[in-house]
């Protein structure tokens, strides 16, 4: 099947009954301009390919679609926007349709020259500095992502300020001068950063205290290349896989321990299906955890992972809060899960806003103490000081 | 575009900015299509207003510039009813979504037309009440597009159709003006009707912006009948019997083996071989009584057939419920292929003539030689007739046959054509059809007076409900 008869595999199903857009978390937070929904996209796309060579501006609707799967989990036809939308982004790359968008890339060509999407490679290791780690065929693969965060924070907190047109403008320089990028190393967030490699450390600390031996690969880590299979380009990416597989199979790894659930969903599902032949296990670190806890004295919520729940990947964490506090669900859970907004961060950081802004109220209705296992939920999430990370609020409660 | 579309769309964009008026192709596109298999022509602009002084604004402009107008809430329609056979505007109402007053003592909720059902009775429930009207897209359809098609549910049986729930609302007039019909009371004598005038109006005589709703207790405890028969007399019989006992069951639901089988997963129930229908019935009483009202239904279907379950888990009986009201849904999985489509009748007749109405209708099926299931609430005698459609223009005149062929036995057994879903584009043949067959044309000629004294342009909806024989 080629490109264009996937899609239209997937939108012919759809009956348009707009159930989708009911979860949809990008339509309340765009006035509801159907663009910017799951049924809208699918109509788009639909649309799109049935009437090529029209001057339609494609990219905002798909590039906007947070990937989180919200959609097909109440699609009677079993629909999903999500993947729709993350083939329209393989079509617009591909120069079918639309305009590329000017940040997605730069990043694309950040990770491909610096193996990190903010040429930010060697700053992410710095976490690990000190940290005796075994000799193992397991390693932990961090996948940049909790380092990354607080990149991100202080970039849009200066994003806010300048016209979008004139970020994008931005955005087209520095790809025409990308070492330039390097240059995001001194925009970050230190509060941020500091609690960041903390988290990881109290991972690192938990695996061990677990019985756990695992390696790092240190600033030898590969970022694994998320967002160019997020933006939609995937002739690089899969090259890109490719080489990050060899140098995992180079180093002869059996196992990777993966600590964010964007990292943990790539590796364990995208990856063998663009190499087949990847055999190494993929376990999520809590998942690996064996310690006694003690009661938390008060109630918790939670926000579960998209990437977890909604794209059907098993994991103990919830369990594991379960079994020490009073857990209070958000109204929407489980499948019918709500996102926090981070996949629009960098692209659409209004959208991601006033997503993370609903969602904080929904989850602060039920409990002031508010848990993510997920650094971007964190990073989206974080109004206040009672919203938690898992390894922090969990570290402190295992029983001496 | 003719000068003077652009000249209003100009003004649309002057007068709400342009962030709330779209005119790009892309941002067009969606507005083409609601749950309905017809697609409708691209608009030129859709507006999102947030509230009733823009929604005067837009339509005072388009009023003065005659430009079609057609009001969308969820767009979740099945008649094409929320879409536009001409180019003109769409006002989406999806941005006024706020619940304003839930009362419980005078047993209200103020609300405001984009509000989802299912979030409304979400807040509800914190209360103990809820919003009885259940459309099974009720995730998804708000309170302006269920009022403005009078939608039904699972549970019009016992609490009728939405218009027995809407005590009032707001208004917006083609020509800007915004009016108020009905009030906050339970009871009212008080000149015309208005409010009952705009209930399945299907957004042809002005924009629903705000509305006060009747809303009840959770009924204390509840329990779950189900029988399976060989025959639809039977379950025709014990629907009869069980009403006249006195006991006004909460949901009432048949569906044929067809559709059973789309569902049998879903609900997870033993079904015997023989069973060719199934009737699914919740009687409800205060806690100390159930077992007794259980023991009347249960003996009423043990006359009628051998296999009767009862299901008082609570967990258990939300899980058929979703079944059954994911029925249609659960169609689409039957489709031959992607470019099938489900078109769903929505035929009514009194429930006593629904048994000999139910054996025409699989006859008109097995006659038109086209593929079709048959659900339906069995308690208020409305049959859904899913039809699968080859999206063909030989596969949509069969359909359209079969539609008919069904909408004339319901005129026959004195019911009507649409019970629940409205006519919007898609049934105005047959509404016609129906007032033709009872000599009664001029009632049309009358509601079409009224539509003049409201939109005197014709500018709101243009084409829905009233057919126009050549
Ligand atoms: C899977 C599925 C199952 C369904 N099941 C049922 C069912 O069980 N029972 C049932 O009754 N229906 C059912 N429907 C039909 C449909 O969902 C209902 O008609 C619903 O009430 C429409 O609500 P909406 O918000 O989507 O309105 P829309 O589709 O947006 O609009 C419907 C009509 O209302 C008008 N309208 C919308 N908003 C306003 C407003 N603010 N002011 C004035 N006019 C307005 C529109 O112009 C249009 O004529 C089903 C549909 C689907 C797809
Ligand atoms: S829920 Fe599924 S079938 Fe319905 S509009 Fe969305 S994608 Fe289409
Ligand atoms: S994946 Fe999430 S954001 Fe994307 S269309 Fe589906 S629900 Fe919307």
């Amino acid at each position: 099947m080629n490109l264009i008869e996937k899609i239209e595999n997937i939108t012919d199903k759809c009956i348009s009954c707009g159930f989708c857009e009911s979860v949809c978390p990008t339509l309340g937070a765009n006035e509801y301009n159907s663009v910017f929904g799951a049924r809208g996209r699918v109509i788009l796309a639909d649309f799109a390919l049935k009437h090529p060579g029209n001057n339609m501006e494609l990219g905002d609707s798909f590039y906007s679609c947070l990937d989180c799967y919200a959609c097909v989990n109440v699609c009677p036809a079993g629909v999903n926007a999500g993947v729709v939308s993350e083939l329209m982004k393989e079509y617009i790359v591909s120069g079918a349709s639309g305009n590329k968008n000017p940040i997605a890339e730069l990043i694309k060509d950040s990770i491909i020259k610096y193996e990190n999407p903010l040429g930010l490679k060697k700053e992410a290791a710095e976490w690990a500095y000190g940290i005796e780690f075994n000799k193992s065929d397991t390693v932990i693969i961090t996948g940049h992502m909790y380092q990354m965060m607080p990149y991100t924070r202080a970039i849009n907190k200066v994003r806010k300020y300048i016209d979008e047109a004139v970020v994008r403008g931005i955005a087209s320089a520095i790809k025409n001068h990308i070492p330039l990028i390097k240059l995001s190393r001194h925009f970050y967030d230190a509060g941020l950063r500091e609690k960041m490699n903390r988290d990881l450390k109290n991972i690192v600390s938990m695996l061990k205290s677990s019985g756990v031996e695992f390696d790092y690969l240190g600033s030898d880590e590969p970022y694994p290349g998320m967002f160019l299979y997020d933006l939609g380009y995937m002739e690089e990416f899969k090259a890109y896989a490719l080489k990050v597989y060899n140098l995992l199979k180079e180093r002869g790894i059996k196992k990777i321990i993966t600590v964010d659930p964007h990292t943990h969903d790539l590796l364990m599902n995208v990856y063998p299906e663009y190499i087949p032949e990847f055999g190494i296990e993929v376990v999520y670190y809590t998942d690996l955890l064996n310690l006694k806890f003690k009661k938390f004295n008060g109630n918790i919520t939670i926000q579960e992972p998209c990437h977890m729940v909604l794209h059907n990947n098993n994991f103990r964490a919830v369990d594991i809060l379960n079994s020490i506090a009073d857990v209070r669900m958000a109204d929407r859970n489980g499948k019918l899960n709500m996102c926090c907004g981070g996949p629009d961060e960098l692209l659409f950081p209004e959208s991601a806003k006033k997503i993370s802004v609903q969602r904080y109220a929904e989850l602060k209705e039920k409990s002031d103490n508010v848990i993510t296992i997920c650094p971007l939920c964190y990073n989206n999430l974080a109004y206040d000081n009672k919203v938690e990370d898992f390894s922090e609020f969990v570290i402190d409660m295992i029983s001496k | 575009m003719q000068k003077s579309t652009s000249a209003a769309v100009t003004e649309l964009i002057s007068g709400l900015g342009s962030k709330k008026i779209l005119t790009t192709a892309e941002e067009l596109v969606p507005f083409m299509k609601d749950a309905s298999y017809i697609s409708g022509k691209m608009p030129v602009a859709v507006c999102l207003p947030e509230n009733a002084g823009e929604i005067a604004k837009i339509l005072s402009i388009c009023n003065k510039h005659r430009l079609d107008v057609t009001i969308r809430s969820a767009g979740t329609s099945l008649t094409g009813s929320s879409i536009s056979g001409f180019p003109g505007v769409i006002i989406s109402t999806m941005n006024l979504n706020r619940i304003l007053e839930i009362n419980t003592s005078s047993r209200y909720a103020v609300c405001e037309p984009g509000v989802r059902l299912d979030k409304l009775n979400q807040e509800l429930k914190k209360y103990n009440f809820f919003y009885p009207p259940d459309p099974a897209s009720s995730r998804a359809s708000t309170v302006g597009g269920s009022l403005s098609t009078n939608a039904g549910g699972l549970r019009a049986v016992r609490y009728g159709a939405t218009k027995e729930w809407v005590l009032g609302m707001d208004v917006v007039l083609p020509d800007g003006h915004i009016i108020r019909t009905g009030e906050y009371t339970l009871k009212r004598s008080a000149g015309y009707d208005l409010t009952a005038l705009m209930i399945g109006s299907e957004g042809t005589l002005g924009v629903v912006t705000k509305a006060i709703l009747k809303i009840e207790p959770l009924p204390e405890s509840t329990a779950k009948i189900i029988g399976f028969y060989k025959d639809i007399e039977s379950v025709g019989k014990t629907m009869d019997k069980i009403k006249s006992a006195g006991i006004t069951p909460l949901i009432a639901e048949f569906m044929d083996l067809g559709t059973i089988n789309s569902i049998r997963k879903g609900m997870g129930l033993e079904i015997p071989e023989y069973t060719k229908f199934l009737l699914m019935v919740d009687v409800d009483s205060p806690l100390e009584a159930l077992n007794r009202k259980i023991e009347s239904a249960r003996n009423i279907f043990k006359e009628f057939t051998g296999d009767v379950n009862v299901i008082t888990d609570i967990k258990r009986m939300d899980e058929i419920y979703a079944a059954r009201k994911g029925a249609y849904s659960a169609l689409l999985d039957l489709r031959e292929n992607n470019n099938q489509l489900i078109v769903i009748g929505d035929v009514i007749v009194p429930s006593s003539e629904l048994a000999g109405a139910m054996t025409e209708i699989e006859k008109c099926v097995r006659d038109d030689g086209v593929k079709a299931t048959l659900f339906g609430h069995i308690g208020d005698g409305n049959i859904h007739a899913n039809i699968f459609m080859d999206n063909t223009e030989e596969g949509r005149k069969n359909m359209e046959k079969l539609q008919m062929d069904i909408a004339k036995v319901a005129i026959t057994h004195n019911g009507c054509v649409s019970a629940e879903h409205g006519i919007g584009t898609e049934k105005n043949r047959l509404l016609y059809e129906e007032y033709l067959e009872r000599d009664s044309l001029y009632t049309l000629e009358i509601m079409k007076s009224i539509k003049k004294v409201f939109d005197p342009n014709n500018i709101l909806n243009r084409g829905k409900i009233f057919y126009e024989p050549d």
